[in-house]
């Protein structure tokens, strides 16, 4: 029936044909048909996809099961049969004009010329039999004329028509044939083959080169009568019977028809089997080639089971619940729409062809949704990492902070003033923008309040780490500064090198922040360290320092027993805890002897070294207290050892006790200013 | 997506015209209305068709650009549409259908689904007074119609 309207169809007719074969979902010419209990005919994988979200009908609203569907051969079997149409006539149109060779009929008597041209030109591949070109199109007719008993012979035509010029059509009326007719079928079909094709150019070549010979319905090989049995019971076996082809076929032209359009399926159909088993697994595969997935309630299933299964069929089991599940429940309407098929693609060819897709629709979403939360909460070694990584960057930057606010202090030494705490808190806050502006440039820093180039470092810090805790310490550790301004401007220069300190493994952002508030006492060690980072810190620093702790030396005295309590508090890397008694030490003797500054500056210098040298041993071996007592020969003699265990032994923990510890830290420090002005 | 532009290009339909489509984002068109019954034969609207990725296992969203007086268009340009509702939707509508159940919403306002309770009122309890407000907010923000 179809057949018939192909034959008399122009183009609009081949439109309607077309319209009607689409699926009502995806607009596309129907792909593997599938009909539902309500009579309407979709795509497999469409009607899967939508029953999915919905058990009704797309058209009319029915409820319709997944189950219920049925595959759609015949349906199949006419898009095959338009899609070659469409072929030829783009052909034909190509070639020569768009009128087809059955308008002829209606329209003009010209065409019958040109159906000879084009008959030609499709023949011209196969055996050419001119004396036949009367009607290429003549095996179609045929149908309706001869009696059709069934759609079998209708098949029939269709088999002998690949020798017309299109063998990929007749490859699909192959596959699907067997489906249509039963093996016995040739017997009764050979008539009809024998008699309409010698009327038809190709196949008549074939007919006559041996007149006996009939197609295998499988494989659609042509052979004697005699034979066919035997080769049926072959080919449905599913032997190979590519060898035994060319002893088969008596005629050259038929049996390079069989290979032209074998090889085509191969290509369209199953590229992983071989040529002649393409053909005949098609038919013989057909239900237990694929089975389908048996549906399950996946969203019963717990993630674990889920991956299970996804790892079952080979799919990927990354992304969250959600995803796995899509992408399970999109698998098994992929596959058991491709059990739909006639020639299902094996199941590692459809594994790939979904994981190409899966991507396609997954990927990039599913990228930029780990990304976002892949920084959120790194643990702390990255913290950590990331931090000294920062503070190695930015090295120069803040050494030229830090040399700049000594070499200001400097200026400044002669003339100290204590000021109001609660005045200074505020302008504090201002500060912090400039802050991070000037410490990415080294020269602007001179000008600047003392304060902000100070604190910069602790802000940068802060800043890197995106760390509320961080911001927190650092808002009150500026505070602090601020507010006992003259001494803080001293203990920034500490502060700035103990930041530097953080670079040792062990520095953590605690340690920076208690020493802020504690007072110059700190400055020497500190900066023993410093030269050897540092080599634009040398003796200018020492010098400074020198002044620093002359001018703190008298205020810092109240602040001696505080660092004791800081320090048991924070945990404090072995350095850093180190550092602490000396500066207690140091201030203890600062207030005995009120002028630090008396020491004459080679002294310093040379406990620097000293320093140097022994901070090297304390790094390796925090608790000996010996150390720190020796070398400083000048500023810190006898250095107390309990506490720096004490601390060393909390310095695991520092991180979590850095708030508590910045807020006592600027208590302290407030302590500390009231107690100067008195 | 593409055919069912070509067949809206193609089907001529008159109360939806300059379907115009951007070549990088085929799922949002765009369109203007031209309704045939007053109060809304004197301008023209434009519309927007958002198809969603899912798209046709989930329906459209049409919104209007152009501000209009109607019972069953909000003043976002939402619109109460039951033919691509979520529940309603089937994959097999196509945009053709859309389009005219728009254009029929358009023309013949539903005031028992209204959006905008106080126009609907207005429309069932005083049509005159409706379609006077109508007209002049027509006139005032609808564009003009596309020569026929």
């Amino acid at each position: 029936m179809d057949d018939d309207e192909l034959e008399f169809s122009s183009i609009p007719e081949l439109q309607e044909l077309d319209n009607v074969l689409r699926c009502e979902i995806c607009h596309e010419i129907i792909k593997t048909p599938v009909i539902s209990s309500c009579s309407h005919t979709f795509c497999s994988l469409c009607i899967r996809k939508w029953l999915a979200t919905k058990q009704v009908c797309p058209s009319c609203s029915e409820t319709v099961y997944e189950s219920s569907l049925r595959r759609n051969p015949m349906v199949e079997n006419m898009v095959y049969a338009l899609g070659n149409l469409k072929k030829k006539f783009q052909n034909k149109n190509s070639q020569q004009s768009p009128v087809l060779p059955c308008s002829a009929i209606r329209k003009t008597p010209q065409p019958q010329a040109k159906s000879k041209k084009k008959q030609r030109t499709t023949n011209s591949t196969f055996d050419q039999d001119d004396s036949n070109s009367d009607s290429d199109f003549l095996p179609k007719k045929t149908p309706p004329v001869t009696p059709r008993a069934s759609t079998k012979e209708m098949s029939v035509h269709v088999k002998s028509s690949p020798s017309t010029g299109t063998p990929s059509r007749s490859n699909k009326e192959k596959m699907s044939l067997p489906k249509l007719q039963t093996p016995l079928r040739n017997v009764s079909e050979k008539p009809s083959t024998s008699t309409d094709p010698k009327s038809s150019p190709a196949p008549a070549a074939a007919a006559s080169a041996s007149a006996s010979n009939v197609p295998c319905p499988v494989c659609s090989q042509l052979m004697p009568e005699s034979i066919i049995n035997t080769h049926l019971d072959k080919c449905l076996i599913g032997e190979s019977t590519s060898s035994s082809d060319q002893n088969v076929v008596n005629t050259p032209s038929s049996s390079r028809i069989h290979n032209s359009s074998n090889s085509k399926t191969a290509k369209l159909y199953s590229p992983g089997m071989s040529q002649s088993h393409s053909v005949k697994k098609s038919d013989d595969k057909r239900g237990h080639a694929l089975d389908p997935i048996k549906k399950m309630v996946y969203h019963l299933f717990k993630d674990a089971q889920l991956k299970k299964e996804l790892k079952k069929h080979g799919l990927s089991t990354t992304g969250d619940r959600s995803a796995l599940l899509s992408r399970l429940n999109r698998y098994v309407a992929f596959h058991n729409a491709e059990c739909d098929a006639t020639n299902p693609r094996s199941v590692e060819e459809l594994r790939k062809a979904f994981d190409k897709e899966d991507k396609a629709l997954a990927g990039p979403p599913s990228n930029s949704y780990s990304k976002l939360f892949s920084t959120k909460q790194p643990s702390i070694d990255e913290f950590n990492k990331h931090r000294k990584d920062y503070l190695k960057q930015n090295k120069i930057s803040y050494d030229a902070l830090i040399e700049d606010v000594k070499r200001r202090n400097q200026q400044k030494r002669g003339s100290k003033s204590v000021p109001n705490g609660s005045v200074a808190s505020t302008s504090a806050t201002a500060d912090t923008d400039s802050v991070h502006s000037m410490s990415s440039s080294k020269g602007d820093t001179k000008n600047e309040p003392r304060e902000t180039n100070g604190k910069s470092p602790y802000l940068e810090l802060s800043s890197s780490d995106n760390d509320a805790e961080d911001n927190r310490i650092c808002t009150s550790s500026k505070k602090s500064k601020i507010e006992v301004k003259e001494q803080i401007t001293d203990q920034i220069v500490l502060d700035s090198s103990e930041s530097e300190i953080d670079y040792s493994p062990l520095g953590k952002d605690s340690p920076v922040k208690r020493h802020s508030d504690d007072s110059g006492s700190d400055i020497s060690p500190d900066m023993n360290r410093t030269p050897s980072r540092t080599s634009a810190r040398g003796p200018v620093n020492v010098k400074r320092k020198v002044q620093c702790i002359e001018s703190e030396s008298d205020e810092d005295v109240e602040d001696c027993g505080r660092p004791e309590k800081r320090a048991s508090l924070e945990g404090r890397s072995p350095v850093l805890s180190r550092r602490a008694p000396v500066r207690r030490e140091l201030r203890s003797r600062t207030s005995q002897n009120k002028k630090v500054s008396s020491q004459p500056e080679a002294a310093t210098r040379r406990s620097q070294r000293n320093l140097k040298n022994s901070e090297e041993k304390t790094l390796k071996k925090p608790a000996s207290p010996d150390i720190f007592g020796t070398p400083s020969s000048s500023v810190s003699s006898d250095i107390p050892c309990g506490q720096p265990k004490r601390k060393s032994a909390d310095s695991d923990d520092a991180l979590s006790q850095l708030v508590s510890i910045i807020d006592d830290n600027a208590c302290s420090d407030n302590g500390s200013t009231t107690d100067f002005e008195d | 997506m593409f055919k069912e532009l070509g067949d809206i290009r193609a089907s001529g339909l008159k109360a939806f015209r300059d379907v115009q489509v951007d070549e990088s984002n085929l799922l949002l068109w765009h369109g203007v209305i031209v309704p045939d019954n007053p109060p809304y034969n004197k301008g023209a609207f434009r519309i927007e068709i958002n198809f969603p990725a899912e798209y046709p296992f989930k329906p459209p969203k049409i919104h209007f650009r152009t501000k209009i007086y109607h019972p069953n268009i909000d003043e976002k340009g939402q619109v109460c549409l039951p033919i691509i509702s979520a529940e309603n939707w089937k994959p097999a509508t196509k945009t053709d259908q859309v389009i005219q159940a728009l254009v029929a919403l358009v023309n013949d306002p539903e005031p028992e689904h209204p959006l905008r309770a106080d126009l609907a009122e207005e429309y069932i309890k005083d049509r005159k007074k409706f379609v006077k407000n109508a007209e002049e907010f027509t006139k005032k923000h609808s564009e003009r119609r596309p020569p026929e």
